[in-house]
Formats: structure tokens, sequence, C-alpha cells
């Protein structure tokens, strides 16, 4: 529920279902628990800066539990319907949107909508890795207390077991109290992740993570990813498509701000149905 | 726009398949005359050519396979690698046909071979081939559907092949391994055909994206011509 506490209360209705609509499911990959319906769903969802259209008329359902990738050239409108979904696109003033876009069947974009709730359940980590300048402990205790968690020993397991998920825990467990900026690039990126994670959110937002990582951090981001499936809706934005074809089960391909086709990913990559997408992933674009 | 160089890396591996096929049809046509006019100069020859054929193509799928790993093609790209290697084998295979086919000579005298229709069926198999490899050149999935048809034609003729073999074998003056000479020639050829018509389906795949392999009635009407 995403609704603001005060909006909640006024409101009568019953609570809304999720939506079960008949939505393909990736075929080869092994199947995930919860999974296979529609977590986020976009209905002719655009989203303006000014007068500008950069994202157009965008219907989708991204499933729940599932790696969802977007790519597309720069300027596609990828990264604008990335941060639609928890709104950080609300801090640009010329921006606004039209149609709708549904968390948990929920619009983020309601009048209600309790956009800390919401970030709280959409977290993200973005391209490149911004811990706080604090230890190691207080990053990832950072968003817990936040929300007004204050029992050591319960912040304590948190930051275990975020860092745990995040497959950083080995790294660091001997040096909590130290600075997060005294990590390497793929570390931090790490932190980030389990920084997120550590307000237990049911979606994870990547905006391209891996693009100032090197190979060996890349691949632990990609693992991670791997780890992370199953139990968190992922969607990833970025230019690597081997990446895209490698940690994603759909992929959707975004071209001038419109999504030209949304598919298992296994079927993007070997036989795209839009030849735009076809030109595009086999790098025919003039 | 013009192509960029990993496209005419494609082409240029496309254009060695297609050279591989013209010098595997020649050793196959070779080999039926070798046979029927007992060369044995020409058997030596066709062996020869045939450890070319080997090399091309191992050398052929290691490229292949280069390619994969260095460019990691998607969609079109990686269906035409993909389809480039599965066509070099079959033409590979098709190349030990033809030795397949000399190494019966000894066995089998060239009026026993003149009795059955074997350079009408070979060359039907031929044509099968060239034709399964100018659609794979031109994208044409029509051409592709033409060949996979035109196998039972071969499918027939080596039916009647078998027929009359097991009706020779059943008279007094029978040579037995001669007439087993024959039915392998025969086999050989018909398999010349699956093989063409298993490029034919391999360029299904190229231009559609669909794997035809196992569908429709090819293989079932195979088994009930054996059944017969």
């Amino acid at each position: 529920m995403l609704m603001t506490a005060e909006a909640r209360e006024s409101s009568q209705s019953a609570p809304a279902k999720k939506a079960t609509r008949d939505i393909y499911l990736p075929p080869a990959r092994k199947e995930v628990a919860g999974g296979g319906t529609a977590h986020i769903s976009a209905k002719e969802f655009s989203i303006y800066y000014g007068e500008f259209e950069a994202v157009k008329k965008v219907s989708a359902d991204i499933l729940s539990k599932y790696v969802t990738a977007i790519i597309g050239p720069s300027g596609c409108g990828k990264s604008t319907f990335l941060r639609a979904i928890n709104r950080m696109n609300d801090l640009i003033p010329s921006c606004h949107t039209t149609g709708a876009l549904l968390f948990d069947s929920e619009d983020v974009y309601g009048k209600f909508t309790d956009e800390v709730l919401l970030r709280k359940k959409v977290g993200m980590v973005f391209q490149k890795p911004n811990p706080f300048p604090k230890s190691i402990f207080d990053n990832i205790a950072y968003g817990p207390r936040l929300h007004g968690m204050t029992d050591k020993k319960k912040l304590m397991e948190i930051v275990e077991r975020s860092l745990r998920k995040a497959a950083i825990w080995d790294e660091v467990c001997d040096r909590l109290d130290k600075n997060a900026l005294g990590l390497s690039g793929g570390q931090q990126q790490r932190l980030c992740v389990a920084r997120t994670l550590a307000v237990e959110p049911e979606v994870l937002l990547l905006d391209e993570p891996t693009s100032a990582l090197d190979p060996k951090a890349t691949a632990k981001i990609e693992d991670l990813i791997q780890e992370l499936r199953g139990s968190y809706t992922i969607m990833i934005v970025t230019h690597n498509m081997q990446q895209a074809s490698r940690v994603s089960d759909s992929t959707m391909f975004f071209y001038e701000g419109v999504l030209v086709e949304h598919a298992p990913t296994e079927h993007l990559f070997t036989n795209p149905k839009d030849p735009i997408t076809e030109d595009y992933i086999t790098g025919r674009f003039s | 726009m013009s192509e960029r160089p990993v496209h005419e890396l494609i082409k240029e591996l496309s254009q060695v398949l297609v050279q591989l096929s013209d010098k595997v049809l020649e050793n196959f046509f070779f080999s039926l005359n070798a046979v029927k006019y007992r060369d044995e100069e020409s058997a030596r020859q066709i062996r020869m050519v045939d450890e070319e054929i080997d090399k091309a193509e191992v050398d052929l799928e290691e490229r292949c396979l280069a390619f994969l790993a260095l460019q990691q093609p998607v969609a079109r790209d990686l269906r035409a690698i993909v389809t480039i290697m599965k066509i070099n084998d079959d033409l590979e295979r098709i190349g030990d046909l033809a030795v397949h086919i000399i190494d019966r000579m000894p066995e089998i005298s060239p009026e026993m071979l003149e009795s059955f229709a074997f350079e009408k069926m070979g060359v039907h198999a031929g044509d099968m081939v060239k034709q399964s490899i100018e659609a794979f050149i031109s994208k044409d999935r029509n051409l592709a559907e033409e060949v996979c048809a035109l196998d039972e034609e071969v499918d027939v003729m080596h039916r009647a092949a078998f027929k009359k073999v097991t009706m020779l074998m059943k008279t007094d003056e029978a040579n037995v391994d001669e007439l087993i000479a024959a039915l392998s020639i025969s086999r050989y050829i018909e398999r010349m055909a699956d093989h063409a018509s298993m490029i034919a389906r391999e360029v299904i795949y190229l231009i559609t994206g669909e794997i035809v392999r196992h569908k429709g009635d090819f293989y079932e009407n195979l088994l009930e011509s054996l059944d017969e």
C-alpha cells in the first residue's frame, strides 16, 4: 500500500488484488516462487520534460521476482522510464506524466501516494557507486534508522543480513567501522545494493550499475543479480547487451521513447520480431 | 549504409561455405564416375580431396567458433553463424559419402551398376544440394521448402533399389556381396539427399528463426516407406 496513513484511513475500499493477467513467463529459465504476476504495470504511460515526450504511451507488465532488462540507444527514454517507477523524476520541475503506472495495482502517481514509502519498496542503485562518507555500518543502517529503528542488536542483524545478501559480508565483516569510501568501486557498488536491501524493498531498480566497474567487479554484480532473482523484482538499464542477455529473463527495447519490443530475453536476442530491434542488437543502426 | 566489418566477416564465412559446397559436390560426382569406369586414379584423387574437405571443415568451424567467442552475435547474425556451422557439418558428411562410394568399387561390376539408376539418383540428390545452397545464398525460403519436397523422389528411387536387391538376392545366381554394395551405394546417395534436405531446413531456420527439423511428415514418411 503506497497511500499516506491519512488517505488510507479515509479510504473504505477493499484492498486491491494483485494483477493476475494472462502474461508470458520466460520459458527456459528456472521458475521462481510467486513469479508470473505483474508487479509493475504501465498503461499508455507517457513521461514529458516540458513539451518533449521522452517516453511515449508505454504499456507493459513487469513480472514479479523476475529480472527485466531495458536496452536502447542513448536518449531513448529507458532511464527516464526506470526512474519514473520510484518517482525520481519528481525532482525535475518540468517533468510530468500521463497514463498510468501501477505498482502492486496501485497508481504510483496517485494523489495520495506516499513517495517515501514508495521509495522504501522500490530501491534504486545508480551508475556510479554513491556510498555516504560514513562507516560501512552506518551506510547500511542509515535507511532502517531513518524509518525509526534504534535497537542496536536489530540494526546489527539487518546490517549483516543485507551485506550477506549483497555478497560483500566476507570482504567487510572485520572493518564495519571503516569509511565506506575506502572500498573499491565494485565493493562500493555492492555496498549500495546492500544499503538498498536494508530497508527490505520489493523492487530493485539498477541504472547501468556496472558501467563504472571493471570486468571482475561487473561479474560479481551480475552474480549478485542472479542471487537476488526470485526474491526481488529487478529492473536493470544497461548499454551492455551481453549483460542484458546474461542476467535478465525478459528484455524491453526502447527507441525514441517508444517501447518497440518486450519479450523473453532468449527470444529477443535470437529471433526478435521487430526489424528495428534486430537492427539495433546486431549493430546495424545508421 | 556500408556494412560493418563484423557483417563483412559473416559474408566471408558464407562464401567459404559456398566454395566448400562446390568442392564437395564435384567430388561426389567424381566418385559416381570413378565407380562407373573403375578408375583407380580418380579414386585416389577423391580420397585426397576428401582430406582437403575435412581440413576445410575444421578450419571453417574454428573460424565460426572464434566469431561466436569474439563477436558474441545475436539475432540474424547468430542464426547465420549457427547455420553456417550446421551446413558445414552436413557438407563434410556428404564428402565422406563420396569416399564410401569408391570404397564399394572393388565389390561391384560396371554391369551391375548400369542396371541401377544411380546416375539419375545422384544427379537428383546433387541438384538438391545445389538448390539448398542457392537457397542459403539468396535466403529463399520457397526454394528451401522445394528442396525438402524433392527428398521424397530420391526416397522412392532408394526404395526401388531396395526392392530390386531383395528380389535379385532370392535368385540362385545372386552375388550377395555385389548386391549389398549396390544397396549401399543407393543408401549413400539417399543419405546425400537427406543432408540436402537438412541444409534446406537449416536455411529455413536462418530466415525465420523457427526450427523445422522435426516438423512435418518427413520422418513419418521415411519410417512408413521402410515398413512397406
